[in-house]
């Protein structure tokens, strides 16, 4: 099926049903059809911030919005945006974003069968192609569902279009290129002239991809070439079974694509050095191409939970110029609609029920061309006890799993995969294949056959390792055993003992432990053993078996974990230091309880053991591993363990207020809780806490560091709240963070409404 | 011995028992858990090694007294030394354990000695010196006479145990019970007369707790 049959067929489908939703009364209604599509247009652009260019200036993608069922509020609107060569590799998951599950699309059974390949060719752009090019010539790309009802919502006239696109501001005059950023987090004006600057710069050596492609209805197909049924995982020291099929399967489950757009890597990874060093944050070439990767890789957001949009023309008609979607984390992505489109999908946003234009006033009135700001109503934010997206992930199976390599055995979109586990952990059959990317032995980057490579050269490595261990002089052996061995060998033994892995005398798997143990004490002297190290490798080695593996795997979790780096008090501190801020923040009653206790109080012992095993004797352990895997997953911050201390503190902590309990008694009531708490409650409520935390429109300077390492994700800025100067910063004169010292506590974020005057920020990257 | 059946005194019964807190102290794996286990619950199995920091409560009867122990369990491998001092402070006795089999712990808790004393003053904290796993005593490494003379020479209350036995555990507790009870009655005569014995234990313990 062409790619413009296909959205025929979702438009008709959709206009039918768009009749239903505008002005929506009610929820739950039963007209609402998931997954229908009601927009699309491709050949929407995406452009790398400054810093990151070079590897193209134009992302050209398929941009959709469709209907989704929401619990709460009938039907929401989801914006996705997959790029052309994503597309053009067939590749099976970008295409589910824009299929969605129930669309009518997928509806349909296919055949399994090769596709053919995309006959996509680049060629030469010229400066008169602004038409849409990039399929059936037949075809008009741009879709829309437009049977509104007249009694609805009249779509606008172009007067009115004239009267809602007064939202230039006086930021019109400043000299900026880039939108500007303002305190309350709304995006303010860009000049006219500047979009369309950039628009006509833009347009002829746009560079585009028009490769025609074939669609074919394999495309959207969900299901996986791969059995998920296997029971091979378990085999140690073969090829591991994903890696396998995917070694069988290229160029069949995956295609072949030699018609890669500019944007692919394999082009070569030369960047320019850039010119734009002053103004944007420094990136390491592997931090560029990584960050390049996430910008300009899938998008999918649920407009229902962004705070603003905003609609920039650069064209007289209204037709073209700039989609900029704001988040209520204030993180921003822009859209450059080259070829027109604009002004159906400000159609769009005026017959959807919770954009609600916005009139900006204390702004003079632009001349013409404008700019359109719908913010975002929803009756009502979802609780305050559930992370929004919550419920969008399932565990990653070994489908889903596939799904994120490409063809090599890349893993394609890392920050989609990292969201993925944070939301819904791995599924026990496939941990064994994906930690050792969570750990960091296995770079996100490698290919099948580059790890293969690296597996033998590790385990070569190992068993070196091992032979330094083995041929110690006897002084050295004597102080080794006093030093090391004496107690691994005690530990071992008592180590995760319900485990079946472990199970038993004489049990060969507790000597790969012993072994590993060993061998990293001879690895890392500085560290040696301590108490503890054994319950951390224990669930490595049981679900990644072989020996060398689970090696390279620990020595990967020592290096992000705490616990290494705890004979350096200051890093105990460092963390006790956030949790206590986290606290003040979130839960100030029972940080005032701790205040009341003195010194003991905040020191927080009942946590330190939370800390140094990452919550492994508190919880079962199947719920403690989901745990380590949300907190390996990376996904917005490097301490997301602070934020499950929080949730266990919020869930568990009730009666430490009211009864007052003192320090110990507060390390009993705790103790005792261990092994008796719910940890998907507690995980659950640790992501809402971390979405509540990045709803703060300020935060103090002392957590400035709390989110800044895990980079932009998706979009085209960086998480960067106000930073509020706490004020200890002892060896410095003002804060280093470059906090403002205006007001005395930071308050919870209300949704801020107030129109932008004084932009601060440039409206860029920062790290 | 100290469990002994008392009726309880008039002026107590309205009141908590006094509450003393003991910290253990030690090398990794010479059993500070295990004697912990074994005193409060009268087990001993194979535990997990210590990490961060445990706590049990006992409430013990000595004669007509009866007395609260809170039981700091400490680990061996402490890697965050920040917390020691929080271990230390308040304690009002410390039990420094070793394994008699392993001579570098015996020698580690007379590091610990150390550590203590300069954390606290002289006398403020009631310390016993603990060899522990008298049943592996073929591979002894620490005789008793060494043990004992030690604990002589740095004034210690002294006595070897084995947690997995059950030899000599209870005394070990009821010891330091009892030789708290009596400090604590020597210097609450000093002031006021034996209704401050009650009274005392809240103010106590505060003070203790929020010293800096």
């Amino acid at each position: 099926m062409s790619l413009g049959r296909l959205l025929r067929r979702a438009s008709s489908k959709a206009s039918d049903l768009l009749t239903l939703t505008p002005g929506g009364s009610s929820s739950g209604s039963p007209g609402v059809l998931d997954g229908e599509i009601i927009y699309s247009k491709n050949n929407v652009c995406v452009h790398p911030p400054e810093g990151l260019q070079g590897l193209g200036e134009h992302h050209p993608g398929y941009l959709c919005l469709y209907m989704e069922k929401d619990e709460m509020l009938g039907a929401t609107l989801i914006l996705a945006w997959v790029p052309n060569s994503r597309i053009q590799r067939q590749d099976e998951e970008a295409l589910r974003y824009i299929t969605p599950e129930s669309s009518p699309v997928r509806k349909a059974p296919h055949p399994r069968g090769r596709r053919t390949r995309s006959s996509g060719t680049s060629h030469q752009p010229s400066p008169t192609e602004l038409r849409p090019t990039l399929t059936p010539k037949d075809e008009d790309i741009l879709v829309v569902a437009q049977s509104i009802p007249d009694g609805v919502l009249a779509s606008p006239a172009p007067e009115d279009e004239e009267k809602l696109a007064q939202g230039l501001g006086v930021d019109g005059a400043q000299p900026a290129s880039r939108p500007a950023r303002s305190p309350s987090g709304i995006l303010s004006t860009v000049s006219p002239q500047d979009v369309t600057e950039e628009g006509r710069e833009l347009r002829p050596e746009a560079g585009e991809e028009d490769g025609s492609l074939e669609l074919s209805a394999e495309g959207v197909s969900r299901d996986s070439s791969f059995d998920s049924d296997s029971d091979a995982f378990s085999s140690p020291f073969c090829l591991s079974p994903i890696s396998t099929a995917l070694a069988e399967s290229r160029g069949s489950v995956f295609l072949e694509s030699d018609s890669s757009p500019p944007s692919s890597s394999d082009t070569g990874l030369r960047f320019p050095d850039s010119n734009g060093l002053l103004q944007t944050p420094r990136w390491d070439e592997p931090q560029r191409v990584c960050a390049l990767e996430q910008i300009c890789g899938v998008f999918r957001v649920d407009l229902g939970h962004m705070r603003s949009l905003r609609l920039f023309f650069s064209d007289e008609a209204c037709t073209s110029g700039q989609l900029v979607v704001a988040s209520r984390e204030s993180q921003y992505k822009v859209f450059h609609f080259h070829h027109g489109g604009l002004d159906k999908l400000s159609d769009v946003f005026q017959q959807w029920k919770y954009c609600t234009e916005m009139q900006l006033k204390d702004q003079q009135v632009a001349p013409d061309k404008t700019c359109m700001q719908f913010s975002i109503r929803r009756s009502k934010l979802l609780s305050s006890e559930t992370h929004p997206e919550e419920s969008m992930y399932k565990r990653l199976g070994v489908s889903a799993w596939l799904n994120h390599l490409n063809e090599l055995g890349q893993v394609e979109e890392e920050y989609k995969l990292r969201k993925a586990i944070f939301f819904g952990g791995i599924d026990v059959s496939i941990r064994g294949e994906v930690w050792p990317f969570l750990l960091r032995y296995y770079s996100h980057e490698s290919t099948s056959e580059e790890r293969e490579a690296l597996r033998l050269q590790k385990r070569k490595e190992y068993s070196e390792i091992q032979q330094k261990r083995l041929s110690m002089t006897p002084e050295e052996h004597r102080a080794f055993w006093r030093n090391v061995q004496f107690i691994v060998d005690k530990d071992v033994v008592r180590t995760d003992r319900n485990n079946q892995f472990f199970r038993g005398e004489d049990n060969p798997n507790v000597e790969s432990m012993r072994r590993i143990l060993l061998n990293y004490a001879v690895y890392n002297p500085a560290v040696g053993y301590s108490q503890g190290m054994s319950d951390l490798v224990a669930p490595i080695l049981a679900e990644v078996l072989d020996e060398s593996d689970t090696f390279w795997c620990f020595v990967g979790l020592m290096q992000n974990t705490i616990f290494v780096s705890s004979p350096r008090d200051e890093d105990m501190e460092k963390q006790l230091l956030y949790l206590r801020e986290l606290l003040r923040l979130t839960h100030l009653r029972f940080y005032q309880h701790l205040v009341s206790l003195g010194e003991d109080g905040l020191q927080m012992l009942f946590c330190h053991r939370w800390l140094l095993l990452c919550f492994k004797r508190e919880f079962p352990e199947a719920e403690a591993l989901r745990i380590w895997e949300a907190c390996w997953a990376h996904y917005q911050t490097d301490y997301f363990h602070l934020f499950i201390c929080v949730a266990i503190v919020a869930i568990y902590g009730d009666d430490v207020i009211e009864q007052q309990l003192a320090t110990d008694q507060m390390l009993l009531h705790f103790g005792n809780l261990a092994m008796h708490m719910n940890g998907e409650l507690v995980l659950r409520k640790a992501r809402s806490l971390l979405y509540q935390f990045r709803l703060l429109p300020r935060i103090p300077c002392s957590l400035h560091d709390l989110c800044k390492l895990c980079g932009t994700g998706m979009w085209d800025s960086g998480y960067m709240p106000a930073v509020e100067c706490t004020g200890h910063h002892p060896g410095s004169e003002s804060c280093p963070y470059g906090g403002t010292v205006e007001m005395p506590s930071p308050k919870p974020l209300r949704e801020g409404k107030k129109g932008p005057k004084t932009p601060q920020d440039g409206f860029g990257f920062r790290r | 011995m100290a469990q002994a059946h008392r009726t309880p005194q008039p002026r107590a019964a309205p009141s908590q028992p006094r509450v003393f807190k003991l910290v253990l102290l030690g090398s990794g794996s010479v059993g500070k858990s295990s004697l912990a286990l074994r005193y409060v619950k009268n087990d001993f199995k194979n535990i997990l090694p210590t990490v961060g920091c445990a706590f049990f409560t006992k409430v013990v009867d000595v004669g007509t007294a009866s007395l609260k122990l809170e039981i700091w369990d400490t680990a061996g491998q402490e890697k965050y030394h920040s917390v020691c001092h929080l271990y230390f402070r308040g304690a009002n006795a410390a039990l420094l354990v070793y394994d008699i089999t392993r001579k570098d712990s015996f020698l580690k808790a007379q590091q610990w000695l150390k550590d203590l004393e300069k954390e606290l003053h002289p006398g403020e904290v009631l310390v016993m010196l603990v060899g522990n796993k008298t049943d592996l005593s073929e591979e002894r490494e620490v005789t008793f006479q060494e043990g004992k003379e030690f604990a002589e020479s740095q004034k210690l209350l002294f006595m070897e145990t084995s947690a997995k036995l059950n030899y000599q555990v209870s005394e070990v507790f009821s010891a330091v019970a009892q030789e708290l009870l009596q400090r604590d009655d020597r210097e609450d005569q000093a002031p006021q007369g034996d209704a401050a014995v009650a009274l005392n234990e809240g103010p106590m313990r505060q003070a203790k707790c929020c010293a800096h």
